[in-house]
């Protein structure tokens, strides 16, 4: 594969999140510009810049996700010998993928259910902003099968014992 | 059952799975198997919600600031000029991080976008000084408490909804115990600093041509915050506003005044925007998620009706009050713990002869205080999760900031006159 | 079959949620509060409500969606909400409509509403218990005094973030500026809007009267809510608690309604003595401006404008 093609589709997330927080900025100078100089508002700024900042925030921490970023405690691990903590790290990868695949599911019934209701401001559908949790538990989903595959493969180590 | 996703929570919480997923893994547990008198697949209504919220977007702005901040070269021109003023003392770059969150409480409401902006700006400036990280992103997250009980603050304004006390008063209120707790965090910092002997970066105190060139040198970025607070005043932007203007003005200054920002940083600020709002807006998202659960259950609600049954001194009770506060504001986001509790709170200590405006403070600065502590504050989360400290060294380097701005709540609530003086001068004793 | 048995058994036992945006001391909280009570007082805890005010659970057209949803749940809103599932309420309480309480009480009694809560029910399993927990006009507030659409020509005023109130304030003559509350006093006090609308009773209790010193008496919207449950949950609850219900939601709006009139004249005179004013509108010329916005409305019925002034021709003298 072209090697460009392979870096945007390492970072599409972060691509998709940088899209949607520009739009937001963006839209809050524009509004703030033609508020305070022309004396006239665009009213649909607060409702756009906030769905895009909805899905900066899904997408970016779907690729939080990838990357393993995400805030925690780990103190288990640290305390145990190397063959427990592997089992906890399988348990904790396996519970994981639990939640992300739950919250996948709920999210296929909420917005098939929830479509046609629309926006205050716009009148749109409302999917096209709680979408933005479908496709990002979808895509930590699929992380978190990987990780799970990832570490039951990975020999145990580390820890002191 | 009713009370299993609190014990779940720490559960998860302790087996290394990351902050938000023990939060959504256990609301989400309530709501599919033990209360499912509400679809559960409607709790990502408050996912939704809790997110598409205008004043939040505070956050990334501030993070994008801050960022832009390093790249332009407008934080090294702003540690230049604090070098000068406060080189000479220990441990002065950490009292330059306390005095920007007393300013920045000028321009905004939110602690959590203080706390971002001044771990991306602050945190690596300080470490290239010798202050250690853990310190750093300490103070960095206990001085943020001190931003939104200086007006304009969201929480000044929800409460003053709540309790139908004037918002100009309350406003007014927040002056004097925003100024309390700077100072007790700066004595903090003081004394750890010559402890730890965090060496003065210069032998003697600058002279007045030195401040002077250096003053002219910095302008640019001094401006910064005294440029957004006159924004305001003239009515140009709101508050959450205020962060959109804070990334223009940065792109000005950094690409043609100082120069130093360009095509290449594009990239970089973005990633780092992202990186450092999502992951706390994930958080928060979450622990609203899970406040939603403890009023479903109505848990603060029946928490609280049972303690105020234990006694009618006012004093005892304000006691009870605080640590009531300083429990939920641990588990809850502060506006949350704020909507939920106030208004049973506020006819209890009026009916004992306590203050409104008085009272409304006690409850802000609590909720501040709850933001550094373990296990849930979220300005603990938002610092750490930029800087990238461990929740375990944070917690050892935030205690001392954490008993200072205890003692400047014990001073708020004990002594009215304290939050009363500047709203009784501005606007006649109540 | 959890229903069967527990209608005929003296154990049944319902707890349903409820949530509105009002805070605590406002009437609607107040109102509601009298009608919990009575409703478990005469049922002996059969049906409890617990109250959420401000926002704490789903509001708005998310409380309305957990309705038709079929949550234990009670959402409390302004009618526009159920526009959603049969458009013709958004009409129902659009601007200028109305120039007392009582044309909108015989409106909502006529056929044409009945219809349409017939659909709502039927089709979207949404029960209506009442439409009529009425707050009162909504009235322009801001420094500058407003008598006619030219006055709000170039006027920054804040709105909430709904499209019927967006469409309105722009078809007035003024720039609808939507922004959430807890930013508009300071938003309004430092000139980035020119001022506010709301009703009397939100004038005297928010603090807009402190940052706004004029109110022009538009009335350009009834301010009500409704009180909305879904019809599957209220069908399964034994028959005379549902009456019970019924007549506590009933009697709690009568109770609201005569409140608020009360509440009217003392708020305004208290607050003339803090030094605000009010000053009459020509009604006619905003009138005129507000049609617009019922040829905008999405899905309404063809000329539902019309078909509700000529109901409103018919409310006996
Ligand atoms: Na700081
Ligand atoms: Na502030």
């Amino acid at each position: 594969m072209h090697q460009a093609v392979k870096k945007v589709l390492s970072n599409f997330e972060l691509i998709i999140a940088s899209a949607a927080i520009i739009v937001t900025t963006a839209l809050v100078m524009l509004n703030v510009f033609t508020r305070y100089f022309l004396r006239t508002g665009i009213y649909w700024t607060e409702e756009v810049a906030t769905a895009c900042f909805v899905w900066s925030v899904f997408i970016g921490a779907a690729a939080a996700y990838k990357h393993r970023a995400h805030v925690g405690v780990d103190m288990l691990g640290n305390l145990c010998p190397p063959k427990t903590k592997k089992a906890i790290t399988i348990i904790v990868d396996f519970v994981l993928l639990l939640i992300n695949g739950y919250i996948t599911y709920i999210a296929v019934i909420y917005i098939s259910l929830s479509y046609k209701k629309p926006t205050p401001v716009l009148g749109i559908s409302t999917a096209y902003i709680s979408s933005s949790i479908l496709v990002s538990f979808a895509l930590t989903t699929i992380y978190s099968v990987y990780f799970l595959i990832k570490d039951i493969r990975q020999p145990a180590t580390g820890g002191t014992t | 059952m009713a009370y299993l996703p609190i014990i779940l929570v720490f559960i998860l919480y302790f087996s290394s799975i990351p902050i938000a997923y023990a939060l959504f893994g256990s609301s989400l547990f309530y709501f599919a198997v033990i209360d499912t008198s509400s679809p559960v697949d409607l709790i990502l209504q408050k996912f939704v919600t809790s997110t598409q919220s205008f004043p939040l977007l505070a956050i990334p702005f501030f993070v994008m600031a801050g960022s832009i901040m390093n790249y332009a070269g407008i934080s090294k021109k702003l540690m230049q000029f604090a070098d000068v003023l406060t080189g000479h003392m220990a441990g002065g770059m950490a009292q330059v991080n306390v005095l920007l969150s007393l300013l920045m409480g000028g321009v905004s409401g939110s602690a959590n976008a203080d706390a971002a902006m001044q771990s991306k700006m602050l945190v690596p400036e300080m470490e290239k000084r010798g202050y250690d990280r853990a310190f750093s992103t300490a103070i960095t997250a206990a001085s943020s408490a001190v931003t939104p009980v200086i007006p304009p603050g969201i929480n000044l304004i929800i409460y003053a909804l709540i309790a139908n006390a004037s918002v100009g008063r309350m406003f007014a209120a927040g002056y004097v115990p925003g100024l309390i707790m700077t100072i007790s965090l700066m004595v903090t910092v003081s004394i750890i600093s010559k402890r730890r002997g965090y060496q003065p970066v210069r032998e003697t105190r600058a002279g007045g041509k030195e401040v002077f060139h250096q003053l002219r040198e910095s302008i640019w970025a001094l401006l910064f915050p005294f440029g957004i607070i006159a924004g305001l005043r003239i009515g140009m932007f709101t508050p959450s506003e205020a962060g959109a203007i804070a990334v223009l003005y940065c792109i000005i200054v950094g690409k043609f005044i100082y120069k130093e920002l360009g095509k290449e940083h594009i990239i970089p600020v973005l990633r780092e925007t992202i990186f450092g709002t999502s992951g706390v807006v994930l958080i928060i998202v979450s622990a609203s998620v899970f406040g939603y659960y403890l009023n479903w259950e109505r848990i603060p609600q029946a928490m609280a009706s049972g303690l105020l049954t234990i006694t009618q001194n006012k004093y005892l009770m304000l006691m009870i009050i605080n640590v009531l506060f300083l429990v939920m504001g641990m588990f809850l986001e502060g506006g949350a713990a704020m909507i939920i509790l106030a208004p049973l709170l506020v006819p209890v200590v009026t009916q004992l002869g306590v203050d409104v405006i008085h009272f409304g403070l006690i409850c802000i600065v609590n909720i501040m205080i709850g933001g550094l502590t373990p296990p849930f504050g979220s300005m603990m989360f938002t610092c750490c999760s930029i800087t990238r400290c461990s929740l375990q060294d944070f917690v050892k380097e935030v205690i001392p900031f954490i008993v200072a701005l205890l003692i400047s709540l014990i001073l708020v609530t004990y002594i009215p006159i304290i939050t009363l003086i500047v709203p009784n001068l501005l606007y006649g004793v109540a | 079959q959890g229903s069967k048995e527990a209608a005929s058994g003296d154990d049944y036992k319902l707890v349903l949620k409820m949530s509105h945006v009002f805070a605590p001391n406002e009437q609607l909280t107040k109102s509601l509060d009298i009608v919990i009570k009575n409703i478990s007082d005469r049922t002996d805890g059969a049906i409890e409500i617990q109250h959420y005010p401000q926002s704490q659970l789903a509001v708005y057209k998310d409380g309305v969606e957990q309705v038709a949803r079929g949550a234990n749940f009670i959402s409390v809103e302004d009618p526009s909400y159920l526009g959603d599932y049969v458009p013709d309420f958004n009409a129902l309480v659009g601007p200028m409509l109305y120039k007392s309480f009582d044309e909108y009480e015989y409106m909502i009694q006529t056929d044409l509403v009945k219809g349409m809560l017939k659909e709502l029910e039927e089709k979207h399993r949404i029960k209506v218990l009442a439409l009529d927990y009425i707050f009162g006009f909504r009235n322009m507030k801001t420094n500058k005094v407003i008598t006619t659409p030219a006055d709000l020509k170039g006027m920054k005023i804040r709105t909430p973030g709904s499209q019927l109130f967006i469409d309105t304030i722009n078809a007035m003559g003024a720039t609808a500026t939507p922004l959430g509350f807890s930013e508009t006093l300071s938003a309004v006090q430092q000139g980035v809007v020119d001022g506010l609308e709301g009703t009397m009773d939100a004038y005297g209790s928010n603090g807009s009267a402190e940052v706004a010193k004029n109110m022009a008496l538009t009335q350009h919207f009834l301010g009500t809510c409704g009180v909305y449950i879904n019809a599957d949950v209220f069908n399964a609850i034994p028959e005379k608690y549902q009456t019970i219900i019924q007549e506590e939601f009933t009697a709690g709006a009568k109770h609201m309604i005569r409140e608020i009139s009360n509440n009217y004249e003392s708020t305004k005179a208290r607050l003339e003595a803090q030094g605000n004013k009010f000053n009459e509108v020509d009604s006619a010329a905003f009138a005129a401006t507000v049609t617009s916005v019922y040829e905008n409305m999405k899905g309404v019925t063809p000329g539902i404008y019309q078909t509700l002034q000529d109901e409103l021709a018919k409310m006996p003298k």
